[in-house]
């Protein structure tokens, strides 16, 4: 009897379901193009077969990891930092504070059963993966950081600015399985991006 | 008996040893990183300037507006000088530099209105806090440009600037403006480098390129000056935004020690 829920069990954790997790913002960034390889969410099913034998192995506890791209340099366009238009008839002086969370410099994402933890601030994976990863200390980010910044500019009549950013980052990505008393319990893709340098282009149309 | 006391020993001696190691360990000294930076502003008592440097100690007063009695900013000894107002001290992103985690120091401050255009070849920030402790940094470069010269001459519709390719260090090689309508003759372009610039049309665009200087330059204004003598002026804009600044500009960090 006891074998028998024991095999039940492992058949159990076995077929956990397979779901897709994100929850960092470089994805929802226009475009990111990197030097090599390519990014978690453009692997394939191919892809996952053929890496995940690298982490199919037989361990006591804790992760296995295969890195399929690491510090690979990135480029890529984000989003609209502020829009603003003037439709009155005289010209206008814009002063504008910007503030911006630095945790955003770092993005994490995840697939099959790898977990997220959405902190208030500073996006992790569970289980401690990061450490397995063994992430550079450019990837570090530390509690509540923001930076202010002011910009001052004179807006025409029927005229919009807009603030764009773009910029290059690092890409780390790969495959991880976490085994507990032999038992693979979870499995699946990570991904982690950081920030090095951004770009901000000030445009002016009329509207 | 003899067992128990060996054991015994054992542990008494592991707990003394632990302690005199404990004991050994030096004490993480607090330090204080600043870059060689070029920074230029206009300074028409309205705007704002913000200078950085780095702390490894979050706790040291320095990294506390609340602290602050006055700020200045001029040569090393004072002899030309001007004090701003402090605006704000915030805590910036981390870096890891030779093993320690620094954090990012921004000191905001409004500008005065200047009369004339005021250069700091080897520009000093004087801080003076609330406990007697006083602070003299070694910014760089600081160039303010007086306002009064300025006229509308030009109108642009786009700004942008890059670093030089493969250059990894925070510092402007090239900005492009995109102008609007007619261009008087440009005389001469200044964005407050020492570095030689020059510019060029190309189309509606005007490229400025910044040569090379031993400094930091990531958000300047434009000075274009034209042949008829006026003046016009777009306002200081950060063009870069580097998150990985130490590690790339070694030989134009200056080290402080705190205490």
């Amino acid at each position: 009897m006891k074998r028998i829920v024991f095999c039940l069990l492992c058949i159990s954790i076995a077929c956990l379901p397979t779901f897709y997790v994100e929850a960092s913002s470089y994805q929802g960034y226009e475009r990111i193009e990197m030097t090599s390889g390519k990014l978690l969410a453009d692997f394939t099913e191919k892809d996952y077969t053929s890496y995940y034998k690298h982490v199919h192995k037989l361990k006591f506890t804790g992760w296995s990891v295969y890195m399929v791209n690491e510090n690979v340099k990135a480029s890529f366009i984000s989003e609209t930092l502020f829009s603003y238009y003037n439709d009155g008839y005289t010209p206008i002086q814009y002063d504008y504070k910007l503030e911006r969370k630095r945790s955003s410099k770092l993005g994490i994402s995840a697939t099959g059963n790898i977990g997220l933890k959405v902190g208030k601030d500073i996006p992790k994976f569970k289980n401690n993966l990061e450490s397995a990863i063994k992430l550079s200390a450019d990837y570090t980010i530390s509690h509540d950081e923001k930076e202010n910044y002011h910009l001052s500019f004179l807006v025409d009549p029927g005229t919009q600015v807009d603030l764009y950013v773009y910029g290059e980052g690092k890409v780390t990505n790969g495959v991880a399985a976490r085994y507990s008393l032999f038992l693979r319990v979870e499995k699946g893709g990570f991904e982690v991006f950081i920030v090095t340098t951004e770009y901000q282009r000030l445009e002016k149309k009329k509207i | 008996m003899k067992h128990a006391l060996f054991y015994i020993s054992v542990i008494v001696l592991s707990i003394l040893l632990g302690f005199i190691l404990s004991r050994m360990r030096p004490s993480r000294i607090p330090h204080l990183l600043i870059v060689d930076t070029e920074y230029a502003w206009v300074g028409d008592g309205t705007s704002y300037g913000q200078v950085m440097f780095f702390v490894n100690d979050l706790d040291h007063g320095i990294a506390d507006e609340d602290h602050y009695m006055r700020v200045l900013l001029g040569d090393e000894k004072r002899e030309k000088i001007i004090e701003v107002s402090l605006y704000r001290v915030e805590v910036g992103h981390v870096e890891n530099y030779l093993g320690e985690n620094y954090h990012r120091i921004l000191v905001t401050f409004k500008l005065p209105h200047v009369p004339m255009d005021m250069i700091f070849d080897q520009a000093y920030l004087h801080l003076e806090c609330f406990n007697q402790d006083e602070y003299q940094l070694l910014l760089g470069r600081v160039s303010i440009f007086t306002p009064d010269v300025h006229e509308h001459v030009i109108s642009w519709t786009s700004l942008e600037g890059f670093k030089q390719a493969y250059d990894l260090r925070s510092r402007l090689y090239e900005i492009r403006v995109r102008m609007d309508g007619d261009i008087p003759e440009i005389h001469t372009i200044d964005v407050g480098s020492q570095g030689l610039t020059s510019f060029h049309r190309e189309g509606d665009w005007l490229i400025i390129t910044i040569g090379r200087a031993p400094y930091l330059l990531y958000d300047v204004p434009i000075i274009l000056s034209f042949q008829d003598g006026r003046r016009h002026i777009i306002a200081s804009f950060r063009y870069i935004t580097d998150y990985v600044i130490l590690k790339e500009s070694g030989p134009w960090i200056h080290t402080y020690e705190l205490h």
